[in-house]
């Protein structure tokens, strides 16, 4: 299910000046290419419950109410999706910043 | 500075208790060593006094804490505040205490209008014309969101009735200090500390039960003398209504709430309040009448009737 | 202004350094980063603990927030430094994490949840440093040794208070609470003011004694008062003193009519278990009951209900007075109940403010209230009076 967080994120942006947000942006996606790859390899719970309060930590700065979502998640399927639907979204306004 | 003010006003107190007790003798016709022994009879405080510290309080070489003078004004039906205020002597030298900054500190205030200058004071009940606007100032001072609906019932003042505003203005207009109170029942008290009622509740109730405690929802001076002056404005209210058992404060003011603590009122609670995202602390004091009457300052306080003070250029 | 970021998450330390750039408030910053606990910890080393704010992340990748918190409670230089603490987790985690810095002493701004906002913290940070300023300020111009404490106590200067213990089910006064006050020529002094003074002068026994002897001077002289319970404190030093317990119990056999309990108050040192139990052997014998104050506060409450033997349990002020908004202490105080009842003793509750806690201890089945719902401590003088008003029922009818 496609959710569009487009102006979440350029509200997110725009509180920023110029000069901060692309270094704010390269964080923002090492972190979720991070947790992409991170999921790649879940072993156990543990693992996928420590990326699961990391995405979330994210998601709370870009004031995604993704909370509730984000805790029924079991399978590591599931947050790989999760993260590259959001991944996908800041990818695409990066021409804007 | 200080230390010698507080002698002279020792001097007072034992003068004005020395009178007291030599006048209650010759009415009820009783020898030193016959109000020994009615003291002990009468109260559990007296139980080794012996009748020579009666004779050392009457000749003013020392004299009783002013708890054991309320009680002992008590057997004889009477009170402090009655035997104090009556002093001419007592009333002038709190009085002039009032000019005087309590801690000893610079007077000489910083502050970007007022310079120790003349001020006068104005007292609003809801009806009066300015009381909307003065009201709106303290409020916005105290910054206490728990008043706020106060502020918004603006329009229908009767809602507001045993509020009571006293401000204090320097230069016709500029505002230099101001008291918020109101006399209220302690069962709505309390639930209003609790935040099961809100502030037009509690004024509401107010107005059907009988009121039983005073309590100051906001007190301030731009100087020391300006600032203890308000205080006395309440503390006189109290000390007039003999219906009134309790004195109670409610405040977000932390220069308040430190005074307070400095003239050692005990402090009930603390309860942080959620505003905005941010989180305000609501401090709050309870005493009993004779708590205050007992408490040096406050009585000094107290004794000065309202009308009386005359705000003059005293210099430090 | 020095600030440190513990967090594992770049991101978050990004925008948390875009903030601070964004800030409305006027401060040079210079921040230092560090992604896990050990880094965080080299980093305050390094800075020499001149940190004005350490924002931390409590749950971090392969490391922990707590053990920070730990570090700085343990190096007194570094205790000081003003910390506030960020997550994801839930309130409650949050309440528990600001409890125990708090109880480390540490210099707490704040404990925040993500995302945050830096103009407040900052906003917090200033408006703690100038509290303790004036703390400071405040604390040297009230000299604890401004009381002559000795003096105080030749020249009687004790007052006794009381405060009513009502029965929930019949509304009737049960017994009175005796709460001690001093007094000077500047007015009233209070327990927590004079108690230290009492303590550090070794007179807590001969004040004990004091309290004991005015009570039943009082109650024995006033026939009014003499169907009420008189509760007395004591606290676990007191009962170990054979003087003392020996004082009491001559004045309860010398007025066998007037009905005693002791509230024994928790404490936290290490108490003679042997000796104390032996007192309170002797105290029951002779009538005089005993009850656990401050039910809960602290760790050795269940040690104290295997070992001694008592009539009462009163639960803490802090855990009755927002029972109605506060679930934790609603169950606190509802499984307190429970126990009592299960072990045959009188549960009281004190600290009862507004009607509607009232309201929920007589629903959870609890004997006995205490508190401004009723009345504040009452002065001697004032009591009879105030207990005639209660039995016409005029302040019965009022808190109905």
């Amino acid at each position: 299910m496609f959710i569009d967080i487009s102006e979440n994120l350029r509200h997110f942006f725009w509180h920023y000046s110029a000069e901060r947000r692309l270094p704010l942006y390269q964080a923002l996606v090492g972190e979720l290419v991070n947790i992409r790859s991170q999921t790649g390899t879940i072993e156990n719970s543990d693992q996928l419950n420590t990326l699961k309060h990391q995405l979330k930590g994210i998601c709370r700065y870009l004031s995604l109410e993704f909370d509730a979502q984000i805790e029924v998640i079991t399978r590591r399927q599931q947050l790989q999706c999760m993260v590259e639907h959001i991944h996908g979204q800041v990818v695409a306004i990066a021409d804007e910043l | 500075m200080g230390h010698k003010k507080y002698s002279y006003q020792k001097t007072i107190i034992m003068r004005v208790f020395s009178s007291f007790l030599k006048k209650i003798r010759t009415e009820h016709n009783l020898s030193q060593e016959g109000l020994r022994a009615l003291l002990n009879e009468r109260s559990h405080s007296f139980d080794s006094l012996d009748t020579i510290s009666i004779s050392r309080w009457e000749r003013g070489i020392n004299t009783p804490s002013l708890t054991k003078q309320s009680e002992i004004a008590e057997v004889f039906g009477d009170d402090l505040f009655n035997i104090y205020s009556s002093d001419i002597d007592f009333v002038k030298e709190s009085l002039y205490a009032i000019q005087l900054s309590s801690c000893g500190k610079n007077d000489k205030a910083a502050h970007p209008y007022y310079k120790n200058d003349q001020y006068h004071t104005k007292s609003m009940l809801p009806d009066h014309v300015d009381f909307a606007s003065m009201l709106k100032l303290c409020l916005m001072y105290e910054g206490n969101p728990r008043l706020f609906p106060a502020h918004q019932e603006i329009t229908s003042t009767v809602s507001l009735k045993p509020l009571n505003v006293v401000s204090a203005f320097c230069n016709f207009s500029q505002l230099v200090g101001h008291c918020l109170f109101c006399k209220v029942n302690t069962k709505a008290l309390f639930e209003f500390m609790n935040c099961s009622i809100g502030i037009m509740e509690l004024l509401n109730v107010a107005k059907q039960e009988r009121a039983n405690v005073l309590v100051v929802l906001s007190s301030f001076g731009v100087s020391p003398a300006i600032d203890n002056h308000m205080m006395s404005v309440y503390l006189n209210q109290l000390a007039t209504d003999k219906a009134i058992e309790y004195l109670s404060f409610s405040t977000c003011d932390s220069k308040l709430k430190q005074k307070l603590m400095q003239m050692k009122i005990p402090m009930f609670k603390v309860k942080p309040i959620e505003h905005q995202s941010k989180i305000i602390q609501n401090y709050s004091f309870i005493m009993s009448r004779s708590e205050v009457m007992a408490n040096r300052n406050m009585l000094m306080l107290s004794v000065i009737p309202t009308r009386e003070i005359q705000p003059t250029n005293v210099g430090i | 202004m020095n600030i440190l970021i513990v967090d594992d998450q770049k991101f978050v330390r990004e925008a948390i350094k875009a903030d601070l750039v964004e800030s409305t408030l006027e401060y040079d910053f210079q921040t230092f980063e560090a992604e896990d606990a050990n880094q965080g910890m080299e980093a305050i080393v390094a800075i020499d603990g001149n940190i004005d704010l350490l924002i931390l992340d409590l749950k971090m990748d392969n490391s922990d927030g707590m053990e920070v918190i730990n570090f700085l409670s343990v190096h007194a230089s570094y205790a000081d430094i003003p910390l506030a603490v960020i997550s994801s987790s839930d309130k409650r985690t949050l309440g528990l994490v600001s409890s125990i810095a708090s109880s480390l002493k540490l210099n707490l701004v704040g404990v925040f949840e993500k995302p945050i906002n830096m103009d407040f913290i900052l906003a917090e940070t200033a408006r703690l440093q100038s509290q303790l300023d004036h703390k400071m300020v405040v604390k040297s111009s009230e000299s604890v040794s401004d009381y002559d404490i000795n003096q105080l106590l030749a020249d009687e200067q004790v007052l006794l208070c009381f405060q009513p213990q009502v029965d929930m089910k019949s509304k009737n006064i049960i017994g009175f609470e005796v709460l001690a006050r001093m007094h000077d020529e500047n007015g009233y002094i209070y327990p927590d003011t004079f108690l230290p003074l009492i303590d550090k002068a070794g007179l807590n026994v001969d004040f004990t004694k004091i309290i004991v002897a005015k009570a039943f001077k009082f109650w024995a002289y006033e026939k009014a008062l003499s169907s009420y319970t008189l509760s007395i404190n004591v606290t676990a030093e007191d009962l170990s003193c054979d003087n003392l317990i020996d004082y009491i119990i001559r004045h309860k056999q010398a007025h066998a009519d007037i009905k005693l309990i002791l509230e024994l108050t928790e404490s936290q040192e290490v108490i003679n278990q042997a000796s104390v139990l032996n007192s309170i052997a002797r105290l029951i014998i002779n009538d005089i009951g005993i009850s656990l104050d401050d039910f809960g506060k602290s760790y050795s409450t269940y040690e104290r209900l295997d070992t001694i033997p008592f009539n009462e349990i009163k639960i803490d002020r802090s855990f009755v007075c927002d029972i109605d908004t506060n679930e934790q202490h609603h169950l606190i105080v509802e499984s307190t109940i429970a126990l009592a009842k299960k072990m045959s003793v009188s549960v009281v509750a004190e600290g009862i403010e507004t009607e509607s806690v009232l309201n929920i201890l007589a629903e959870l089945g609890c004997d006995i209230a205490q508190g401004y719902v009723y009345s504040p401590p009452i002065e001697g003088r004032y009591l009879i009076a105030w207990v005639n008003r209660y039995v016409y029922k005029d302040i019965a009818a009022n808190v109905h």
